[in-house]
């Protein structure tokens, strides 16, 4: 006879162990399942910035929680709260850097506006073409490379069990819940949780169900270890530009510069096309980069929907099918919303509200 | 020679006889590269005489107890082994590791150096200075695409 489980967590990212681990610690007979090693899509492959300047107003609150978990994980996951800048080059960035973080401070960041001088004097490498800046203190990062080691520890320290490298090839809705068929072997569970994030369409249409999910390919590139060239994690007033010098010198360029690909290929690729624009706005906000060499330029999947607001809440049609995903900002984000997913499932009031998957993507989801 | 004439250069008398003695002394070099790597090239049953502090991954200077200690943590691909011990993410982007580091994680997982593969290649194929691929530019030219959602 197959085991039934509680509740089956399709994607072992941080949405999907986040909630496997909340559920489970109420005591839900919980099962994990990913297509690859727990944490290693974007989860793992992420620049694992930290920053509520880059956050949306309206997430603002969740981001808040989200960073004091990160603080709470620590060393393990290799936190840093190192403050933050974003910087501003002409006019136009600089009033759009003003009207976004007054509203980012109103949302409850706390982000203030500094002076070159200050700049100049915390980050000596930095271009002098700055022409205006805001700092928040509480930024910082997370070594993302740990994320899979750090959730696989929590995972067999909460008793959930978890099956890496076996890709999901059905789900069959049956009496009092689902058949999960992987290659090879078929496990029951009494819940579903999708949570695998750029496959969140193709694991939704297993079921059925049609979500507007579409999945970004974001690029990311570090460099070899290299002199102190910054104390802060950098941002840009687009946000088109991250970048943060890890404790081993080595330095991590990101800024969301779009790659090729799609979730169906397996893995996105790198485009020259704008990896070169991306490193040339690194290089143009500290110079000293020239002489630095890349080891490494990859890419991630990060899933979105039209309004670009999360999706956490039953999947549409089911009572006891669940979907997280596309929060924008998941890696700040994930380890809280996660926990609310978790509460969401098992009933209880959740701390703040979730982001219903069924609502209509034309209209704004805060009015 | 055919160069040297289209140069209009003149090879001295002795050439043929140099370039030969020049060909022997590359082709036994290439030979004992060839040989060398032959014998110190990682193979399946290295993990049966290798000592704990056998250095796997030069540019982060791991051996293969810190190595195995991830796999024993569960970590069961080489990808994840690189990921949590940053075993093959130096400058040399895991030439002369993910071959061992593959071998090891195979035996310790009990699956065949097939079946286990090797970690994910990344581009680029040798460390580029960013100089060398991101040419200066005047900011207002850079094509900064539509601003993130506020």
């Amino acid at each position: 006879m197959i085991e039934t489980y509680d509740i089956t967590i399709i994607g072992g990212g941080i949405m999907g162990c986040g909630a496997a681990l909340q559920v489970a610690a109420a005591g839900m007979k919980s099962l994990v399942i990913d297509q690859g090693d727990i944490g290693q899509g974007a989860s793992g492959v992420n620049a694992g910035t930290l920053s509520l300047q880059i956050k949306r107003v309206k997430l603002m609150p969740y981001a808040i929680k989200g960073h004091a978990l990160w603080e709470e994980m620590g060393a393990d996951i290799g936190f840093q709260k190192t403050g933050g800048y974003t910087f501003a080059f002409n006019d136009r960035e600089e009033k759009l850097l003003h009207e976004r973080m007054i509203l980012k401070r109103e949302a409850g960041a706390n982000i203030t506006f500094v002076s070159m001088q200050d700049v100049a004097e915390k980050e000596p490498e930095m271009t002098k073409s700055i022409v205006a800046a805001s700092y928040c203190p509480d930024d910082g990062y997370a070594n993302s490379l740990l994320t899979g080691q750090y959730y696989r520890k929590q995972l067999k320290n909460t008793e959930v069990d978890y099956l890496e490298n076996s890709s999901v090839i059905a789900i069959e809705p049956v009496d009092l819940g689902f058949e999960i068929f992987t290659d090879g072997a078929c496990y029951k569970a009494k819940r579903i949780l999708l949570a695998c994030g750029g496959w969140l369409k193709s694991a939704a249409s297993m079921l059925g169900v049609d979500l507007p999910v579409q999945a970004r390919v974001n690029t990311v590139s570090v460099t070899e270890r290299a002199p102190r060239l910054m104390n802060s994690v950098i941002g840009h007033a687009t946000g088109l530009l991250t970048m943060k010098q890890k404790e081993n010198g080595t330095i991590l360029i990101g800024g969301g510069w779009q790659g090729k690909g799609k979730p169906s290929e397996g893995r996105g690729r790198v485009s020259m096309e704008t990896l070169i624009p991306n490193l040339q706005l690194a290089k143009f906000v500290v110079p000293a980069l020239s002489s630095i060499r890349i080891v490494r330029s990859w890419t991630g999947f990060e899933a979105n929907v039209p309004d670009f607001y999360p999706l956490a809440g039953r999947l549409p049609g089911y009572e006891n099918a669940f979907v997280l995903g596309c929060v924008r900002g998941g890696f700040t984000i994930g380890p809280y919303i996660s926990k609310l997913m978790g509460d969401f499932i098992l009933e209880r009031e959740t701390e703040m509200p979730l982001f219903d998957p069924s609502r209509d993507f034309t209209i704004p989801c805060f009015p | 020679m055919k160069i040297a004439a289209k140069l209009n250069k003149n090879l001295p008398n002795d050439f043929e006889k140099q370039r030969s003695k020049e060909l022997l002394s590359f082709r036994s070099a290439i030979d004992f590269g060839i040989t060398a790597t032959a014998l110190t090239i990682p193979r399946s049953g290295m993990e049966t005489w290798m000592t704990d502090q056998t250095e796997i991954c030069r540019c982060e200077g791991l051996t293969r107890i810190e190595v195995e200690r991830e796999i024993e943590n569960g970590a069961a691909t080489p990808n994840a082994v690189k990921s949590g011990s940053r075993c093959g993410m130096g400058p040399c982007g895991g030439r002369f590791c993910q071959e061992s580091l593959a071998i090891l994680t195979g035996s310790l997982t009990g699956k065949t150096r097939d079946e286990i593969g090797l970690s994910t290649a990344r581009s680029p194929l040798r460390p580029v200075a960013i100089s060398d691929i991101a040419p200066d530019l005047d900011y207002e030219d850079l094509p900064i695409p539509g601003v993130s959602p506020l």
